[in-house]
């Protein structure tokens, strides 16, 4: 059903089909590859910050990008479209041996891309403030709950003793990626990126 | 019958009231070179490969029938095995890692058995010129190279008619001249070939028709010496050196004869004139 | 240009190269069932070991195999760190500062380092992966299993388009530093709050490229049938369920030994 005017709404790229895969022709899956490909080279800008933060176990810069590029990627092209973004970065990452343990980051970016469609989908206008901010704080929010039985099982973390740093990195991707892709959508839009 | 028969073709992009292309209507005879100038070319180009209507929006009239095939009657993929495109940028159009992976993929598309993929494969790369370069990684090609293998990849499909848009607009002089000469090689083949390309001194003796649109229209479908004497005054049109000093001369001494399009021809023509000053 | 880890694969040097992905495939989730099962220095020390004969035998290149590891230094050190001061059991040491007590624990140096080998087994385990599996036959596994194929060829294209996807990057940073703008100026720390002027243009970019190699895919029949050809050709031998049969066989020991306590 297409949108009425006024109205942006997932998938953005083709606001007449449903979410759900989304935009799926050559035109989709390939804007999502090169939307993963563009989040790569961005990671590299917070490489400094995500290492100094133990290493990488708490990445805020890396948090910061990947929900902006996700959150694009889904709101763009779906919900397919927002996993075909999060999940071939990790698995260019380590093929390319920029990130060797890159694949553990397939489920929790996948769960962005979830969480961008639970929320983009019950919005009528997905450029906005309160949908940005909605899907930032959903996708914080569930990577904090990711992350901690990844630490807790797999890196064998003292949980309760990380929790300033878990509340540090979600205060810093809330507001951040929100700011960037309330920006995004509207020069995506201005740009005719986005079609009924 | 023609290879390519256009007739009354009106496109319209969504949201403009004008239309791109209006009433355009022309015959491609099989082993011809067309050569398109003017406003609207890609356009143009993109409806007789087929992707206007099928991949681009618009509102389009009238018909392209490629081999005895209307475009819009048939899908995509069965129209690229008889009309291929090759665009501009030829880092748009090799996907894949290797130069034989991008040879093979369209074939692999339309589901070619694998053997005679083989044999294609090496038919393609010799028509071009890059043989023994099957691994090589696309990356690592010069931009000539890239582009002939951009006309392989489309070749090893066998399509009647081979379009190209502007494909040597990202390429320097020596990458220029081999793609000119790989198409010289594939017309005395018997290749048809649509050619949109700013570069005059190469197209002209490639050519055998030249088409002109104006405002979306046609306005002028002529052999080359024809073309350059009807547009002479056209602003937007570059011409070949040669073709463009005689025409000056032309109008100013009033000269008269054939309208040279190389160089080999102007020095034919105007050498006589030249008389180097005695001391 | 950049040599990624798959360009091993593509030249073809090695018998490894030759092993069918779902057996790279299975021995990395072999690997992986191991490193998560248990932190037995025994086993995990074996596995690795494992892993490096693999890699003489197979002919891998060892440096540029192995040099990705660098980049988990600074996550291993960490880990080891956190460990080693969070633990409370096993302290050598101890003392007050500020009025906060700051152990440390040899327990939790210990396990800090399992916990750093078994990071390190799984980094390994997927180097060696993406180093010895071919693209397109990785593609064409991944069709075998009935993925899809314009999925299954998202990995090579976007492998292929990296490369230019970093040079488009690092144009705009140049131009955008013509203009007054230099992120490199930046606190290192505080770039990715400065990344704005760069994200924009590169997204637009990716996203027109992005329309006009879709348009030259689909000119060229992508997505014309399910039932595509391949060129490519992948077999499996008796090398490869053999190895199948090794790598399994090993986790399952190891994931039911963990399982009984055992180790």
């Amino acid at each position: 059903m297409a949108a009425k005017a006024g109205e942006f709404t997932i998938p953005l790229a083709k606001m007449s089909i449903k979410p759900v895969p989304g935009r799926v022709d050559s035109k989709g899956v390939v804007s999502s590859i090169f939307l993963s490909l563009a989040m790569i080279g961005l990671l590299q800008f917070g490489e400094r910050l995500d290492t100094f933060f133990f290493g990488g176990l708490f990445p805020v810069s890396g948090r910061i990008i990947s929900i902006t590029m996700i959150g694009l990627g889904t709101m763009l092209y779906g919900l397919v479209g927002g996993i075909i973004v999060a999940d071939i970065n990790p698995l260019i990452a380590t093929a390319t041996g920029t990130s060797p343990i890159a694949p553990f980051w397939l489920l929790t970016n996948a769960a962005q891309a979830v969480c961008a469609w639970l929320v983009g989908a019950r919005f009528k206008n997905v450029i906005s403030w309160p949908c940005v901010v909605a899907y930032t704080v959903a996708a914080s929010l569930v990577l904090v709950a990711m992350y901690i039985p990844l630490h807790v099982f797999y890196f064998k973390m003292p949980w309760q003793k990380m929790l300033t740093l878990y509340a540090f990195q979600t205060l810093l991707s809330i507001p951040v990626p929100a700011i960037f892709l309330r920006g995004l959508l509207s020069v995506i839009r201005n740009a005719g990126f986005v079609e009924e | 019958m023609p290879i390519l028969s256009v007739r009354d073709l009106t496109f319209t992009y969504p949201g403009l009231t004008e239309p791109t292309l209006a009433g355009v209507s022309f015959d491609v005879e099989r082993g011809e070179c067309l050569a398109i100038f003017g406003a609207a070319k890609s356009t143009l180009c993109l409806c007789l490969a087929g992707a206007i209507p099928h991949l681009i929006s618009g509102r389009m009239e009238g018909e392209v029938i490629v081999d005895g095939v209307s475009t819009r009657a048939v899908r995509l993929p069965e129209l690229a095995t008889k009309v291929g495109m090759v665009l501009q940028d030829p880092e748009n159009t090799l996907f894949n890692l290797t130069l034989e992976g991008d040879v093979v993929f369209g074939m692999e598309n339309l589901g070619t058995p694998r053997e005679e993929m083989t044999a294609r494969l090496e038919e393609a790369l010799a028509l071009v010129g890059l043989s023994g370069l099957h691994g090589r990684m696309s990356q690592e090609l010069s931009g000539g190279q890239k582009q002939r293998a951009s006309v392989a990849a489309v070749l090893a499909m066998r399509p009647s008619i081979l379009i190209l848009d502007e494909p040597t607009r990202e390429l320097d002089p020596l990458g220029t001249e081999e793609v000119f000469d790989l198409l010289a090689s594939l017309k005395e083949r018997g290749t048809t070939i649509v050619i949109v390309e700013n570069d005059p001194d190469h197209v002209a003796p490639l050519a055998d028709r030249m088409l002109l649109l104006r405002e979306g229209r046609l306005a002028v479908l002529v052999p080359p010496r024809e073309f350059y004497a009807a547009v002479r005054d056209d602003p937007k049109i570059r011409f070949p050196q040669v073709t463009d000093l005689y025409l000056a001369l032309q109008q100013r001494a009033g000269l008269e004869g054939q309208i040279p399009i190389t160089l080999e021809e102007g020095i034919a023509i105007l050498g006589p004139l030249y008389q180097p000053a005695r001391h | 240009m950049a040599r990624f880890l798959y360009t091993f694969a593509l030249e073809d040097r090695s018998w490894a190269t030759h092993l069918h992905p779902m057996t790279m495939a299975t021995l990395a989730l072999s690997v992986a069932i191991i490193a998560f099962s248990t932190l037995h220095l025994g086993v995990m020390g074996a596995t690795l070991a494992a892993l490096l004969l693999f890699m003489a035998v197979g002919r891998l290149p060892t440096r540029s195999t192995l040099a990705p590891l660098v980049l988990i230094l600074p996550l291993c050190f960490f880990i080891t760190l956190i460990q080693t001061l969070a633990r409370p059991e096993g302290i050598v040491a101890s003392w007050s500062v500020a009025g906060r007590e700051i152990t440390i624990s040899a327990v939790g140096f210990i396990l800090g380092l399992r916990i750093t080998l078994r990071v390190v087994l799984l980094a390994v385990v997927l180097t060696i992966f993406f180093t010895v599996v071919h693209p397109a036959k990785f593609t064409k596994a991944l069709c075998d299993l009935r993925v899809p194929f314009k999925y299954a060829y998202s990995f090579t294209l976007a492998l292929r388009f990296l490369p230019l996807m970093l040079e488009e990057l690092a144009t705009i940073k140049n131009a955008q530093q013509s203009r007054g703008y230099d992120i490199d100026q930046r606190n290192p720390f505080l770039r990715v709050f400065r990344i704005f002027p760069l994200m924009v243009p590169l997204v637009l970019i990716a996203l027109r490229r992005a329309s006009t190699i879709a348009l030259a895919l689909d000119l060229r029949a992508f997505g014309a049938r399910p039932d595509r050809t391949f060129f490519v050709d992948v077999k499996r031998g008796p090398l490869d369920l053999g190895l199948r049969a090794v790598g399994l066989s090993a986790a399952a020991v190891v994931l039911i030994a963990a399982i009984a306590g055992w180790i």
